[in-house]
């Protein structure tokens, strides 16, 4: 009973690790579909989504939190998702929205560059010029948005709790590294963390709620009680706790509401 | 940091670019919602800083165009090199009266001379407030009480009514006449004030504060000159003898360059400073009152920065002195601005406004300007504060009256010295005046363990020092301590908590000494308790404990109050007016008679016993 995400650069096999190891473990393998179920939950075209979570940010985006709206509604999205538990998910930096679940395993999967160019060969009938640069780009532009949205790179080892370089070892290789990792007491979900999980993906719903009207949101909950920092003046103080409060009133399992108006945030 | 950071954690040390740019720490928080509140913000700013720019730049003795060119240039760099994220600088009522008394006397207000004077000034000015702020000499306008500001403005604002007196009247008040002789001319001329101008300026004034009443979201200044120029081209008032202001120029801020000649330096520099003071008084406080409702913590320093660098450079775009807005500040506040951005957008949208209307200022009588700086001086006067400071402090009063009666009556630039210095002495008499306790122990079983009281021992005196012991305060406690007892010969045993001192120099160490000495010599004693380890420290090394005694010094004023009372004289206890009862009706002891057969023992317990606990061990 647990949850795995695997993080891979394109043509890296860790999809066919994600794939391999959720046959083996009897769990649903997701990725993209996440994508399709938050443009249906929120009402969003699915490849505006879709462009929001794969492209680095413009520096238009810098103003308008286009990007920050789209990563929230995914968010909210996957965190559900992942409610059901027993799910292996690769790709789209699930590693970032589930830091501190303890039975959730991070993997990262890494592969030599060549052995990309030549994976990307195969599969696209491109030349390894081609091949090198589209890889080299998609890399940068993931690391960009990461660094944008998170504030992090995703190359950052402390994300993950096990990176696998596929060098020397097979992608059975790696699906077996990863089963017996799995077996260990500390990644098994409990009543524990199964709530903490809850409580992500109440603040992420939340959070996806509001961050139409308030960009820089942020949410956190607590068996139903939740928390909502919004950005604003302390002038329009009871305005905004109103409206915060009428756009929360349709998401479910919110149970009470405070809400904090954040009026500065001065760095030093 | 992000929420999905995961690096080790180091604390964050402040970045030198941050440092430089200040507006980098408020950057990130910028986003389209925060873009949407300053543009709204900045739109109101800008349509209520018109009236104002071209009515304070007329105070200024300056060609209206300056007050806006001073509107555009000032908030755009002491916003974005300031610390508060809402004050808005500019042209202000009080600044603008101060430059035109300055600069009058040197040059013929408007004139290409006065004008250069102005810049000069203003440059001087914000090199004095860089240098303050480069210094970090922010917290020194602490020291500048509000009083000395209530009455400066409340002054400043009276002169500028007076000063308008000649546009609203329609009469010829020559130049250089002091406050009372101005008045004395007005009140001479009453026969031949021009009905024309007084009619203008009436219904201008009526107009806005019509608006400022009835709609007071509304730029009603704005209204209120549009009805005042309408009216005049009704009566036909430039038929009339009703001045125009006549066509500004509808153009930026153009360059301008200082005179930094020797000779006008030396003779603006002692000017500039009074200008820069005033400047930085009014801008710190407004900012933290601004402060003190969004809870944004200010730094004084920096402000100073802001404030220096808005005037240099303004200086070098036809900009006169400016400074914070308290209107235009609390506007911006109340409007929702979040950023300092809300000032740059103002800003902007003004200098887009001054090259749309410049052309209609061909219309605008000087009367109607009249009118409306004539509500502008009367808002200038915080009636509150004047009733709050005079119910309050006998001794804030004086002060306000004093720096009240300078600025209407002496040079507006003696007035903010006179102002700084009665602050100044304001605050050393109250240092050097340490307040000073009589305590006793609290017969209740709740509440403090000592409690203020008119009681008197005749056997101990407790007494709380709150304020500093040194050279300042000496002579206040040294006398103070010498009258305790003055007419008895036996002295008493007085005991110092000490929770409420802070400092303690040489004099203060010195002074506690010889009072040690003085009462032992007369059967009495000096004894401290609860005092800080600093102060400790500073007795220890200035020889002061050694003479005092170390047995004289306690943890806690249980353990003094019961190490003392073992050691007095009961013969005296007759001399408190409860004598016949057994119990000492300070609390001090329970029974008299049996608590000082012994130095130690008995007594010391039973005082223990009435606190509920064991006595510290002594100070070694």
């Amino acid at each position: 009973m647990s949850i795995v995400t695997i993080s891979r650069g394109s043509y890296s096999r860790g999809k066919d690790v994600a794939e391999k190891l959720a046959q083996a473990l009897g769990y649903e393998c997701i990725s993209r579909e996440i994508i399709l179920e938050a443009s249906e939950l929120f009402n969003i075209p699915e490849l505006k989504l879709s462009r929001a979570i794969h492209d680095a940010p413009t520096i238009l985006d810098r103003f308008t939190s286009g990007k920050e709206r789209f990563v929230a509604f995914f968010r909210a999205a996957l965190l559900t998702h992942l409610q059901r538990d027993n799910v292996v998910f690769h790709g789209l930096a699930s590693h970032f929205f589930l830091q501190g679940i303890p039975h959730v395993l991070k993997i990262r999967i890494s592969a030599d560059l060549e052995d990309r160019v030549h994976e990307e060969m195969q599969h696209e009938g491109i030349t390894a010029d081609e091949a090198r640069t589209m890889l080299m780009n998609d890399d940068a532009e993931r690391r960009k948005w990461s660094m944008h949205l998170f504030g992090e790179d995703s190359w950052n080892p402390l994300l993950y709790d096990m990176i696998l370089h596929l060098q020397n070892m097979q992608v059975d290789d790696a699906v077996a590294i990863i089963l017996n990792a799995l077996s260990l007491p500390c990644f098994q979900s409990t009543p524990n963390s199964r709530q903490q999980l809850d409580d992500l993906a109440l603040a992420a719903r939340v959070e996806a709620a509001l961050v139409k009207d308030y960009p820089r949101v942020t949410a956190d909950a607590a068996t139903g009680d939740v928390f909502v920092n919004v950005r604003g003046s302390l002038v329009d103080e009871q305005s905004i706790t109103e409206k915060v409060r009428r756009l929360v009133e349709k998401v479910a399992d919110v149970e009470s509401l405070q809400v904090n108006v954040v009026p500065f945030v001065v760095e030093e | 940091m992000s929420r999905y950071h995961q690096g080790e954690y180091t604390p964050v040390t402040r970045s030198w670019w941050r440092r430089i740019f200040p507006f980098l720490r408020w950057w990130n928080f910028i986003g389209w919602d925060t873009l949407r509140a300053d543009f709204l913000a900045g739109l109101t700013g800008a349509v209520l800083v018109l009236p104002q720019g071209v009515a304070f730049a007329m105070i200024a003795g300056l060609p209206p165009e300056y007050g806006l060119y001073t509107a555009i240039v000032t908030p755009i760099v002491a916003a974005l090199f300031g610390s508060s994220l809402h004050l808005i600088s500019g042209p202000t009522t009080a600044i603008s009266i101060v430059v035109f008394t300055t600069v009058s006397p040197l040059a013929e207000p408007g004139s290409a001379a006065y004008i250069q004077a102005v810049l000069t000034l203003t440059c001087l000015a914000g090199i004095y407030q860089l240098a303050f702020g480069l210094a970090r000499l922010g917290a020194l306008v602490n020291f500048v009480s509000h009083s000395v500001v209530v009455g400066f403005t409340t002054g400043a604002a009276i002169l500028i009514a007076t000063s308008q007196m000649k546009h609203v009247l329609g009469i010829v008040i020559p130049r250089g006449h002091s406050f009372l002789n101005a008045w004395l001319e007005v009140i001479r001329q009453a026969t031949q004030i021009n009905p024309y101008v007084l009619v203008v300026a009436a219904l201008t004034l009526a107009a806005a504060i019509f608006f400022r009443i009835t709609l007071p979201r509304w730029p009603g200044m704005l209204f209120a000159m549009l009805i005042g120029s309408l009216v005049c081209l009704f009566i036909g008032g430039d038929h009339h003898g009703v001045p125009l202001i006549g066509q500004m120029p509808a153009r930026l801020p153009p360059p301008s360059l200082p005179d930094f000649s020797f000779e006008t330096i030396q003779v603006l520099a002692p000017k500039a400073l009074a200008v820069a003071l005033l400047g930085l008084i009014e801008a710190l406080s407004i900012g933290r009152s601004i402060a003190s409702r969004s809870r944004q913590p200010i730094d004084g320093n920096q402000e100073f920065i802001g404030q220096g660098l808005s005037n240099i450079v303004g200086s070098f775009f036809s900009s006169y002195a400016g400074s914070g807005s308290f209107t235009r500040s609390g506007m911006n506040y109340q409007i929702g601005a979040i950023t300092p951005l809300s000032a740059v957008f103002s800003a902007g949208l003004l200098a887009l406004l001054l090259l749309l209307i410049a052309p209609l200022t061909a219309y605008l009588p000087i009367a109607a300007m009249g009118g409306i700086i004539l509500l502008v001086a009367y808002n200038l006067i915080d009636l509150n504060h004047v009733r709050t400071i005079v119910r309050t402090s006998g001794e804030e009063t004086a002060v306000m009256l004093a720096t009240f009666l300078a600025t209407l009556f002496l040079d507006l630039e003696f007035a903010i010295y006179a102002g700084v210095l009665l602050s100044l002495i304001l605050y050393l008499n109250r240092t050097a005046h340490p307040r000073i306790a009589n305590l006793a122990p609290n017969p209740e079983p709740t509440g403090p363990p000592l409690i203020e009281t008119d009681k008197e021992c005749s056997n101990l005196k407790i007494i709380r020092i709150d304020g500093p012991l040194f050279f300042g305060s000496v002579n206040h406690v040294d006398e103070f301590l010498h009258n305790i007892d003055k007419r008895l010969t036996h002295k008493r045993h007085v005991l110092i908590v000490g929770c409420g001192i802070n400092l303690v120099d040489v004099a203060g160490a010195e002074m506690l000494s010889r009072e040690a000495q003085r009462r032992r010599a007369q059967r009495g004693s000096l004894s401290l308790c609860e005092i800080k380890p600093e102060i400790r420290d500073v007795l220890t090394r200035s020889g002061a404990m050694k003479i005092i005694g170390a047995e004289h010094v306690f943890t806690t004023h249980r353990e003094a109050i019961a190490r003392l009372m073992a050691r007095i004289d009961t013969s005296r206890c007759h001399q408190c007016k409860d004598a016949g009862s057994t119990r000492c009706p300070m609390g001090l002891r329970e029974d008299p008679e049996q608590a000082v057969r012994t130095d130690t023992g008995q007594s010391v317990t039973m005082e223990e016993n009435r606190f509920h606990g064991s006595s510290d061990q002594s100070t070694p």
